[in-house]
Parts: C-alpha cells; structure tokens; sequence
C-alpha cells in the first residue's frame, strides 16, 4: 500500500473543510480557526507529497508538477493566514468556506493537463469570492466589476484554449486575442486594472487582498502554461511586449494613485496591485520555457504577508489610532518596499541581479516612491476619531502578530525557499 | 430516455428561424428591458435557443442540461427580483437613459449586421454566438445594477455552452457541467449583491 496521498483528495480537502466550517458559524471565531488549521493541513501534506503526483478528475489527467505545487501552496498559505487575521474581527460572513472552497478550485485549475477546464475552475472559484467580499460602505459597484472580469477572463481563457487546441502549433489570431483580454482582465493589467481600484475602494481591504494573492498568481501559472503549450505565443505574437508595456503602465498608473489618494482601502488596492503589477515582469523570461523561474513563486510567496499586514494594519489608523498603530501601519509599508529583513528584500534583490534587462529596476523604483509617498500622506493625516483609551483591540494584536511573522520570515530567506523546494 | 427524445422531436419541429428568433430577442430585451420580469424572460429564451441549438449540432444530453441549468438560474433570479420587490429595493439608477439605450441598440445592430449576422438564410449559430455576446457586452457596459449584470453574464454562459460543445474538441459533460456550475455561481452571487442591504435601497 503506498504512502502518497491521493492528489484529488489533497485538492478537495479544503474545499470539504470549508463545508463543515459553514456550520461553525454559531461560534464568532471558530469557522476563521478551522479554516486556518485545514488549509495549513493541506499545504504541510502538498509541501511533503512528491512533485509530479498524479490523478485523474472524471477521466482527466491531474497533475501535481512543480509549479502547480508551488503556487498551490502560495494560495493554501494565503488562505491560512488571511483566516487567522479573521481572528480580529469575527463576524457572520461565508469568508472561511469560501477562502477555503476557492483554494480547492484553484489548485484544480493548476493541476488539470486541460486549459479550458482551467479556465473555467477560475471562473467559479473567483466568482464564489464575491459572496465573501464585505461591502465597506453598502456600495457594490467594485464587486461587480470584480465579478464580471473573473467571469468574463476566465471564460476568454477557456475559449482560448478551445479554440488553440485545436492545432496547437498553428497561430490562431482570435485565440490570441481571447487570450490577451483574458489575462488582462484576471491580472487587472487591462483596462489599467481599474476594477481592482474599485474593488479596493467598495469592500474591505482584508478580503479583497485575498484575490491579489490566490487567484492572480493561479492566472500567472496559466499565462506560462498557455505560452508553453503553444510555442507560436510567445514567438509569433507581441504577448510579450503587450505584457511589459501593461505591467508597467499598471506600475505607474497604481504607484501614482498609491501617492495622491486619501482613502485607506483604495491605498491599500493601489498599492499592493502595482507590486503584483511586477511579477508579470519577472515572469516574462519563463514564458515560453518549459520551466517556470523559481524566481516568481519565491515573489508571489514572500508577499503573503506583506500585503495582509499593510490589509490589516491600514483600517486602524481610522478605527484605533494610536503610536503603535501607527508604527505597524509604516512597518507594513516598509515590509511591502522591501525593507531589509522583511520577506520581499531578498525576493526584489534577486530579481534585480537576475533581470537586469526589462525595467524591472525603474518600476520597482516607482512603485517605491508612490507607496512611501502615499503612505506618509495617509501617516500625517489627523486621526478622525480620539485614540482608544482601554487595552489593544484583537486587530492590533493580530496585525503584531503578523509583523512578528514578517521580521521571523524576512531573518530567514531560506525558510520561504526550503518551502516551495 | 424520454426528455432527450422530445427534445430532439422539438428541434426537427422548430426551425433554425426560430432559433434566430428567440436569439435575436433575447438580445434586444437584455439591451433595451428594464423590467425584472422581462430581462428574465429573456434569459429563458437565450437559453431555449442554446438548447435548441444543442440538440442540432451536439447531443441531446447537452441540450437537457442547458435547458435545465436555464430554468434553474431563471428560478433564483425570479426569487431575487421577488426579494427586491418585497424588501423594498429599486434598481440603482442606471447611467444610461432611455434614448442613449435606444441608440446603443441602433449601433449594435448595425455593427451585427456588418459583420453578416443577418444574413440570409438566417444562422443560428452567428446568432447565438456572436449576436448574444454582443448584447451581454453592452448590457454590461451600460449598467450598474447587479440583477442586469448577473443577466447578462448568465447569458454569456448560455452563449459558451453552445461554443464548447459545437465549436471546439472539448465537448464533454464534465465541460458543459462546469459551465453550468459556473451560471449557478454567477446566479447565486449576483443575487446576493442585488441583495446587499444598501444597494438600491428606497428611501
């Protein structure tokens, strides 16, 4: 009898979890705790199972390659910790089941040999999302721009692929387009990812982090197995330089947003999309390659906690002002420009010795400057409501709790790699 | 296997016009509608169309499932327009008026008819296709109401069943099965923002 788990039992778990999760909503901070607990299950058992593990859905091929298991484990980790920052705010919302049923769907995604299956596992797994992502100010206006570019870019992948399968090595101009929106649209690089700053601005920052950080990077695996499995993409068409001149009109465009806003959430939308706008840099010279650069899983990994401290740590400038806070908030920032010793410095320092060529050094020197920029305003502003007098809330404990995992992962790089090894 | 009989008995009496039919308005009532009922009413027929069409080129299978998934997602977008009107809620005001909507349609048609979706003999397929696609994309693009958006992404998953099933290699159960769990989402999530305390509230 062998010892290697079942890959589809591995991919389902989350998603079974999070259905029991859903009958623990009577308790406030249980379904967060639980759901936290079965996805790092889940990432510990897809860390140990070996790379290319394989199973079948319904007759299709499921395979657990190394990028599949890399960027698998960046979504369960996100779901674990942006649960355990739940703990902060309890509250009778679907958050936990659906973190937890959308990791399932993207891991589906990520192991099926087929692309239109994938694209549309991204589809109903970023559109369960919605019903997770609280309304900040009872204005849906960014849930439905979210919800409509999930739907409508995972459906254009699917059909991208259903029309390139066809003839794989023959060009298909309409498949290229179909491909081009679709992954403009799920990455918020096209229209200048606008619905991501709506979004941003309409829910809370803490849920709508958690698109940015599980189903963007599934996206990122699926642009490079697209550019794989069909050669002619990446030789034949401008994919490439549409993706650099994207990127960076994002990088730019976010950074300068990032700088001159004064609402909290959409900072935190600005900012963080612009430092997600760089990974599609440094994923540009594995497009094409039968390998994808560990380089990008490292990126996509060490900015999991980065993003959610600076999600967490922004609402309480205005709801508990206080030095500490204060402090937290400039930390988040600092960790999220790649202060030395935070996660991102050794991620951002490789990219720039690795990737001298592309303009990854002046994106990642305008985003530097429209984050800072941005959050010394926000920092300087007066708080609007009196500091609070009694002990510290849950979410500053929570947001201590994850600069305390920030400086522990940033001290020791080795940890982020030994992970995604 | 009585349902996929009848279904194929339905296709042979139903002619490809009056696939082109249902198809043509239902695009028309997604762009012009404004009334809950209506914009219902014309998913339906989107579907049926789907289904229809289904039976020709594919299976009748397929052709059950996307007329089941049609009457399903009607169901709880009915429900959700009776909870809109129970609890009071408006349909946010649009940014488009009538006239604009009236020109947006002109437009549509004309850049359709450039493009020889109504050619004659009528085909279905142009028009289920690209026809449906076109009247979600402006629906989309001329609203900010939840119940119209969920509409007319619903229709594109109509208009995506008949394209993995009849245009591609990739026409398997599991597929259209995906496609039919993703209309259920979509359904499901646009009913709860239509929903959303707040949203189109009367004062």
């Amino acid at each position: 009898m062998s010892d290697t788990p079942s890959l589809l039992l591995l991919l389902v778990a989350p998603a079974l979890a999070g259905g029991l999760v859903y009958f623990l909503r009577l308790w406030p901070r249980l379904p967060h705790l639980t759901a936290a607990l079965a996805a790092l299950g889940t990432a510990y058992s897809i860390h140990l199972a070996p790379a290319g593990l394989a199973d079948e859905l319904l007759g299709r091929p499921l395979v657990l390659d190394g990028p599949a298991k890399q960027v698998l484990l960046v979504a369960l980790m996100a779901v674990a910790l942006s649960n355990v920052a739940s703990l902060a705010r309890p509250a009778e919302t679907l958050f936990a089941s659906t973190s937890l049923a959308l990791a399932s769907l993207v891991g589906l995604a990520l192991t099926t040999d087929n692309l239109t299956l994938a694209g549309l596992f991204l589809v109903i797994g970023g559109v369960v999302l919605t019903v997770s992502l609280e309304s900040s100010r009872g204005v849906t206006a960014g849930h439905l721009q979210y919800l409509a570019a999930v739907a409508l870019g995972g459906t254009l992948l699917a059909f991208a692929a259903g029309i390139m399968d066809a003839d794989p090595y023959v060009p298909s101009a309409s498949g290229a387009v179909a491909l081009q929106l679709g992954i403009g649209l799920l990455l918020g690089l096209f229209p200048v990812g606008l619905w991501k700053a709506t979004l941003g601005r309409d829910a809370d920052s803490f849920s709508s982090a958690l698109v940015g950080l599980v189903l963007a990077p599934a996206a990122v695996v699926l642009l490079w197995r697209f550019t794989w499995r069909y050669p002619w993409l990446s030789s034949g068409t401008l994919l490439s330089e549409l993706l650099r001149v994207s990127a960076l009109v994002t990088v730019g465009y976010f950074s300068l947003r990032a700088a001159i806003t004064a609402s909290p959430t959409v900072y935190v939308a600005s900012a963080t999309q612009s430092q997600f706008a760089l990974v599609v840099l440094v994923l540009l010279p594995s497009l094409g390659s039968s390998a994808l650069l560990p380089l990008t899983s490292e990126w996509l990994l060490a900015r999991v906690v980065p993003v959610l401290l600076l999600a967490v740590s922004v609402p309480l400038l205005w709801t508990a002002p206080r030095p500490a806070t204060k402090v937290l908030f400039v930390f988040s920032v600092l960790s999220l420009i790649g202060l030395p010793g935070t996660p991102l410095f050794s991620s951002y320092l490789a990219g720039l010795l690795a990737l001298p060529q592309g303009a990854l050094d002046v994106a990642l020197l305008i985003f530097m400057a429209g984050t800072a920029v941005g959050a010394l305003r926000l920092a300087l502003m007066p708080p609007a409501v009196p500091p609070p007098v009694d002990r510290l809330d849950p979410g500053t404990l929570v947001a201590l709790l994850l600069a305390l995992i920030t400086v522990i992962v940033g001290l020791n790089p080795a940890f982020l790699r030994g992970l995604l090894a | 296997m009585i349902i996929p009989d009848f279904i194929a008995r339905l296709t042979l009496s139903i002619s490809s016009q009056m696939v082109a039919i249902l198809a043509l308005a239902a695009g028309l009532i997604l762009v012009l509608a404004r009334s809950d009922s209506m914009l219902i009413l014309g998913l339906l027929a989107a579907y049926l169309a789907a289904a229809v069409l289904l039976a020709g080129t594919a299976t009748s299978e397929l052709a059950v499932v996307a007329l089941l998934v049609g009457i399903f997602v009607a169901l709880v977008m009915q429900l959700t327009a009776a909870d809109r009107r129970s609890q009071m809620h408006t349909a946010p005001n649009d940014p488009t008026t009538a006239a604009v909507r009236f020109l947006v349609t002109i437009l549509m048609v004309w850049f359709a008819a450039s493009l020889g979706v109504f050619s004659r003999p009528p085909d279905p397929w142009q028009l289920a296709e690209v026809w449906l696609l076109m009247a979600s994309a402006v629906a989309l693009l001329t609203t900010t109401d939840p119940f119209r958006v969920g509409i007319a992404l619903l229709v594109i998953t109509a208009a995506a069943m008949v394209f993995f099933a009849t245009g591609t290699s990739e026409s398997s159960l599991l597929v259209e099965g995906l496609i039919a769990s993703a209309a259920f989402a979509i359904a499901l999530s646009t009913s709860h923002l239509a929903l959303e305390p707040g949203e189109g509230r009367r004062p």
